[in-house]
């Protein structure tokens, strides 16, 4: 349905948010090659910046999706299962597998991610330290957000 | 009553949230507990409506940049589930009751930063 802007003047006697521009939300893509080399308890982070059109700082909503289907909210970290094996044994632990936060200035929103994922790990001893392997598993991140103004 | 007319563009697409006059940006002062590797603090504001009102808050940072609530780092995780690590995340957490609203912030870059502005919303709408 199309929506004629002329009919929606509108009294509030509170403050609203006001959306920035556009009210249909922009999406980007951000590419998060995940974890680190010898730190498989790190994430790795990966930030993409674009100018922000609007010349003032705002506040942003977002969801944001690594498959570009199942949106999660803001605050949500994506946990998961890996195997750690060592001489002897092996155990199983937990990992990040995602989280993103959005920052916005008066010239640039940043869209920062966060990827620790990656496949079963072993662990060698050696004199100058722990020597992991494994293989980190990229992520696509999708994040979909909107500016509102901030007063 | 006064109408400030910059208040009324209103998309009816979108939901509506009417913001308490309690909304604006507010200065937690921060300090080194000594012990963990950040420079934290908090805040209450008396929000006084008598239910738990929906309530979101923006941390600014140095860079002049706002923070959708925690900036992600590195070892997030591990701030998030154990509290005990030196890292570059800046956390952000919120209580709210039925009368005030706490803020608490944790920037994990520093143990010297002495303040952080908050933006905080405060939705007249809906609460429990």
């Amino acid at each position: 349905m199309s929506v004629d802007r002329s009919k929606l003047i509108f009294y509030s006697g509170d403050p609203i948010d006001k959306i920035v521009g556009d009210i249909d939300p922009d999406i980007v893509q951000v590419t998060n090659s995940g974890a680190t080399s010898n730190d498989p308890f790190a994430a790795k982070i990966v930030e993409s910046t674009i100018s922000n059109p609007y010349g003032k700082k705002c506040l942003v909503r977002f969801k944001w999706s690594i498959d570009d289907s199942n949106f999660d909210s803001p605050k949500t970290h994506l946990y998961y299962l890996w195997t750690l094996s060592f001489t002897g044994g092996s155990e199983q632990l937990g990992g990040l597998k995602g989280a993103v936060s959005v920052g916005v200035s008066d010239s640039t929103i940043t869209f920062r991610t966060a990827n620790g994922d990656h496949g079963d790990a072993s662990v060698t001893s050696t004199v100058s330290g722990n020597v992991y392997t494994y293989t980190p598993t990229s992520h696509t991140f999708y994040i979909q957000y909107v500016l509102f103004e901030v007063d | 009553m006064s109408v400030d007319l910059s208040k009324l563009a209103f998309y009816s697409g979108a939901n509506y949230m009417k913001r308490s006059d309690l909304c604006g940006s507010y200065t937690i002062d921060l300090s080194y507990d000594g012990v963990n590797s950040y420079s934290g603090g908090s805040l209450t504001i008396n929000h006084g409506l008598g239910y738990v009102p929906f309530v979101d808050v923006y941390p600014e940072n140095t860079t002049d940049t706002i923070w959708a609530g925690d900036r992600v780092s590195t070892y997030t995780d591990r701030i998030l589930l154990s509290g005990n690590t030196t890292d570059d995340g800046q956390i952000i957490t919120k209580d709210v009751d039925d009368e005030n609203v706490t803020i608490s912030f944790k920037d994990w870059t520093t143990t010297s930063r002495t303040s952080v502005v908050v933006h905080v919303l405060i939705y007249l709408d809906y609460g429990s």
